[in-house]
Formats: structure tokens, sequence, C-alpha cells
């Protein structure tokens, strides 16, 4: 008997493992018997043994191919990947990610940024209105004055609008978070212009509405969802900039495989970016338009700026020990 | 795990721990933008089913309705490639119906960390008319975008291979070819590719093909000289890998480097650390059957 006989005679194995591949892609894996998964490997190894004889003997090219793909789904099956475990994304949430952020330079550089050109751009608008015109458009800032005309919790909403809003602002507010976020990749440049132009955009609003006679209704309506909204656009930012840098800073590695290291580093700043931009619209939806009383409303900024302080500070500050650094 | 590529073609071999060496074919960027026009079009038909659902749902949640529909549309727009690669192995609707999957370089399937980072750093790639992922696929030699490379992850063609019977009809020519003939390394590679190959060639094309290989092995065993040269290779090729129908034949001569494809996998040690499998028969040198057994076949 020769190889392409006794490979012949395989078939019911191979069609076997087929079947069996199939059965693991769609099933997990608790739902096989102890005996099957034996059986899985021991099928795999022996296909595996099958391919490498057709190889070596050089058998129809068909025939090798065929074993080549049974072995590459069996393979990928085999050495599956863990795919999601919430331990590890919990670890990533509560030990990891605030200290990257205290030691990151990319997120105190966009802060930084980010408040340099605020501010900036708020004091142009107060002493150059024209220059408030010319960012934000005259009729923005007409709509902007007629919106915070009356005391925002005199204005009559219907219910169920507050939820609209949450879920608008969760939409949007978080997408440019995410767009910040995968600009970055382009050497950081797109992270910087999406961020600097919200800035500027924001920073024009807040100043043209600071001089204007509604300022107070405005502040109101502001101040609550206020201080989740920034840090968060600052975090996206500062994730796509850790994108970007991680292209130029290669720290002795090639730049393929320096981005490679920081991308999942920057994927779970950016996810905290829009974890934060949707505490800061449903803020936005169910307190701040509401007539809670001012007073609650500077409550609800001071205590969500704690939170992120005591996340960054507290958590992020101490020095890991040396145990930690080995993981 | 190494990986290698063979230069000026499109796949990538991958060695696994089995020593087993195996080729993804890569998926070069029109064929994922077939597969990613899919999906558009699955995620708008998603967004606007939605729309619909709401709207049916607005009478009961008032303004609400349009709150959930907004973020419904925003877990659809951010997560449904995101989501799906994770839950169905590296493939959306659009790859699956395309035959794609991602895989990470190392060729193991990948984990929601790359799909999310992948998907969502795809509006990247679309920047200047998706110029920037195009070019980025185009320079890197798994034709990944930056979202591939970030995530170390490439997009593979997945291609599925019927087997076909190794056997081919017997004929009378078989009798006729000297029982001494025994087909080197190369000629048995050539006689293989021609049997698989030849159901895909017009009767015409197989002779003459066929002729080149056929014509000097006729003249020296005095075959007939009408012989169908097609069917004389088909008849080399049964010698070849099944051996004649009256005697045992020897087996199809080792490669030269014949110590090599054990060095890659040795089936005896396998063999050993599991006895239920019978991997010891896949291993030639073991199994000299009688006479007996061979002609059954």
């Amino acid at each position: 008997m020769n190889v392409a006989e006794i490979l012949d005679r395989r078939k019911g194995d191979w069609d076997q493992l087929d079947v069996m591949i199939g059965r693991m892609q769609r099933r997990s894996l608790r739902s096989f018997q102890p005996e099957e998964l034996t059986r899985f490997g021991s099928l795999y190894r022996s296909a595996c043994a099958d391919l490498a004889l057709a190889q070596a003997y050089k058998l129809p090219d068909q025939t090798i191919q065929y074993l080549h793909q049974l072995v590459a789904r069996g393979h990928n099956v085999l050495y599956r990947s863990d795919r999601f475990r919430l331990s590890t994304w919990g670890r990533v949430l509560y030990r990891d990610l605030p200290r990257r952020i205290v030691r990151d330079p990319c997120v105190w550089i966009a802060l930084a940024l980010f408040w340099t050109l605020f501010l900036g751009s708020i004091a142009a608008a107060i002493m150059h209105p024209e220059f408030a015109r010319g960012i934000a458009g005259e009729e923005a800032l007409a709509q902007m004055e007629e919106m915070y005309a009356q005391p925002t919790h005199q204005r009559d909403r219907p219910s169920g609008e507050r939820t609209a809003m949450a879920g608008f602002y969760v939409f949007h507010n978080a997408g440019i978070g995410l767009n910040c976020f995968a600009g970055g990749l382009v050497l950081g440049i797109g992270s910087l212009f999406e961020m600097g132009r919200n800035a500027i955009f924001l920073g024009a609003i807040f100043g043209s509405m600071a001089a204007s006679v509604h300022a107070a209704n405005f502040f109101e309506f502001v101040t609550a969802h206020g201080p989740f909204e920034l840090t968060a656009i600052c975090f996206s930012a500062a994730a796509g900039l850790r994108l970007g840098w991680s292209v130029i800073g290669t720290g002795g590695y090639t730049r393929a495989e320096s981005l490679r290291r920081q991308a999942p580093k920057a994927l779970a700043l950016a996810g905290l970016a829009a974890v934060l931009f949707a505490f800061a619209a449903f803020i936005e939806g169910y307190i701040s338009p509401s007539p809670l009383p001012y007073s609650t409303k500077a409550t609800v900024a001071v205590l969500s700026t704690i939170t992120l302080l005591l996340y960054v500070v507290g958590l992020g500050w101490p020095e890991p020990r040396e145990a930690d650094r080995a993981t | 795990m190494t990986t290698d590529h063979a230069p000026l073609d499109t796949s990538i071999r991958i060695v696994t721990p089995e020593n087993i060496a195996f080729h993804y074919y890569l998926a070069g960027p029109f064929h994922r933008l077939l597969a990613y026009a899919i999906d558009l079009i699955v995620v708008l038909g998603l967004c606007l089913a939605l729309l619909q659902g709401f709207s049916y749902l607005a009478p009961f949640l008032g303004g609400a309705a349009m709150g959930f529909l907004y973020l419904a549309w925003f877990l659809v727009f951010w997560g449904y490639g995101g989501f799906l690669e994770t839950f169905l192995n590296g493939q959306t609707l659009g790859k699956r119906a395309v035959n794609l999957r991602v895989v990470s370089t190392s060729g193991l399937p990948i984990n929601a960390t790359q799909a999310m980072l992948r998907n969502i750093l795809r509006v990247a790639d679309f920047f200047f008319y998706a110029s920037i992922g195009f070019a980025s696929m185009l320079s890197t030699r798994r034709f990944q975008r930056l979202g591939d490379l970030a995530s170390e992850t490439m997009v593979v063609l997945e291609k599925r291979h019927r087997l076909i019977p190794l056997r081919v009809a017997a004929s009378k020519l078989d009798e006729q070819i000297p029982l001494s003939f025994e087909a080197d390394p190369r000629l048995a590679e050539a006689l293989g590719g021609y049997v698989a190959r030849r159901s895909d060639l017009t009767p015409e094309r197989r002779a003459e093909l066929a002729y080149i290989l056929a014509e000097p092995l006729v003249r020296r065993w005095n075959l007939p000289r009408n012989a169908d040269p097609d069917l004389v290779l088909c008849s080399l090729y049964q010698r070849t890998f099944f051996g004649a129908a009256e005697r045992r034949p020897s087996p199809p001569a080792l490669p030269e480097d014949h110590r090599r494809p054990f060095a890659q996998i040795d089936v005896r040690s396998t063999g050993a650390m599991d006895p239920p499998v019978e991997l010891a028969t896949a291993n030639p040198f073991e199994h000299r059957p009688p006479d007996s057994e061979a002609r059954r076949s």
C-alpha cells in the first residue's frame, strides 16, 4: 500500500474533522464532551501529519490544497484567542488606564493645548465680537442668543425630550470623540485639528455668550456637564496623539511595531473618553436643562470634577509596585 | 510562530506549532471594497429599520424614542464591525458574503480589542477619499490598511477546496506499462498536477499537453501508437500513486531530501502521545501490507 492509498482511506477522518470544526466555529467550547475535544485534537494532529505526507510525496495539488484549508480551519478553532473577558477590561479600567493617563505626556499636551486655545478663544471673543462672529457665524450666534433668552428651567419641555437629547448627544459627541481619536493615526494631525477646532469654536461661543445679557442662562446650562465633556474631548485627542506619536517616537522599535504596541493603550483611552461623553450626554440631557436650582447643577459639576481627579490622580498617582510592574 | 512570504505572490506562509506551513491568500483592496460596500448597505438598512421600528414605538415612548434611536444608531455605526468580527471570528456579513476573514498576522483569530480598534480606525483610512488606506494597503506586504497595522491584523481570502477523487478510471493501458516503471518525484508531481487540472481542459488541449510527456514513453514501451496521450498519463498517475492492479508496486520514490518531511513532523513521536489515533498508519515505513490488501483495491 502506498501513500495515496493511505491518504485515500483517511478521508473519513477528514470529513469528521471538517464537521467538528464547523460545530466548533458555531458553538462554545463548553458544549463539547471531553472525549470529543480529545478526539478533535488527535484528528487535527493526524490531519497535520497527512498534510506533511501529501506534501512530501507531491500528491495532486488539489489534495494538498484541501488539506491545507482543513488544517488552517482546524488551527483557527484550536488556537482561538481570548475574545472578550470582562475581568481584563476591569483591570485595564481601574489599574492600567489611570496610571497611564498620569504618566502620558500626550494627555498633558492635549489638556494644555485644549485649555490654551479654549481660554484664548474666550478672551478673543469677549474683546473682539467680530472674532466670535467669524468663527461661529452670525446665524449660530443669533440662534444661541435666542435659545438662552429665557432661563433654562422655564423653557417648556415636552416629556421624553430629555431622553431624546441625551441620545443625540451620545450619538453626536461620542462620534466626534471617536473621529478625533481615529484622526490621530495620521501623525496626530487629525486629533490636534479636531480638538483645536472644537476648542476655538466652543471658546468663541462661550466668549460671545459671556458678553451677552443672557450669560447667566447660558452658564446655568453648560455648568453641569462641562467637566466630563471637556475632559472627554481632551482624552480623545490624547488617545489620537498617542497613536500618531507612536509612529514618530518609536522607542527603538520599528514604526509598525511601535504603533502596534501603543494602539491598544490608545484604544482604551479613547474608550474611556467615549464613556465620559456618554456620562456628559446624560447629564446634558437630564440635569442641565432641568428646573433644578443652579446650586445643584454646580454641585454636579464639582462632583464630576472630583470623580475625575480621584480616578486619574487617586488611582493613577501611586507608583506601581514591583509585582504589578512585571505583569 | 514564524511568518514568511513568497515574493511576488499574495499569499502568506505561516508555520504552526505542529510545524505545518500553510498559506493564507491575502485579500486585495477590491475584494475588501466589495465586502465593505455590502456592510455599508447592511448598516444603512439596519439604521433605516431602527428608524422604522422606533417610529412604531413612538406613541408609547414619546420623545424618548428619538433618544433610544440615536443611541442605537451610535452603537450600529461604531460597533457593527467590531461586534461582528469579535463574535463571528473575524467576519462581518459583507466579509462572509465575499469569503473574507480577518486574522491576526500570526494567523490566529482576532480578539475584541483588535476588532474594535481596526473598525474605529477605519475613519483614518478613509481620510482624503480613502487614499490613505489605499496607499497603506499598496505599500504593505500584507495589504494592511492603517487600522490593520495598528491592530496587527490582515484580511485573508477563505478558499474552500473540494476534495476531488484521487483515483482515475482504470484502463487497459495500465497492464501495458512495465512493472519496473517508477516515477521520480518530479514526474510524480507533474502527473499529479496534470490529473488535478485535466478536468478544466478541453480534450484537444489535454491531448496537446499530454503528448509532450506521453509520446517518448509510448515509443519506449511499444504501446499502441494510437494510444490517447491523456489516457497514458492517467494510467501513469494511477500506477504512481496507487500501484499496479496485479502486483504490489514499490511506493513512489522519496524526495531526495527524504529526511526533511519527517523531521518537520515526526509522525511516530506524535503518535506515541495520542494512542487512540491511527497516526501510525500514516507512516508508510511501518505499513508494508501483504499483497492481498493491495490487490483488493
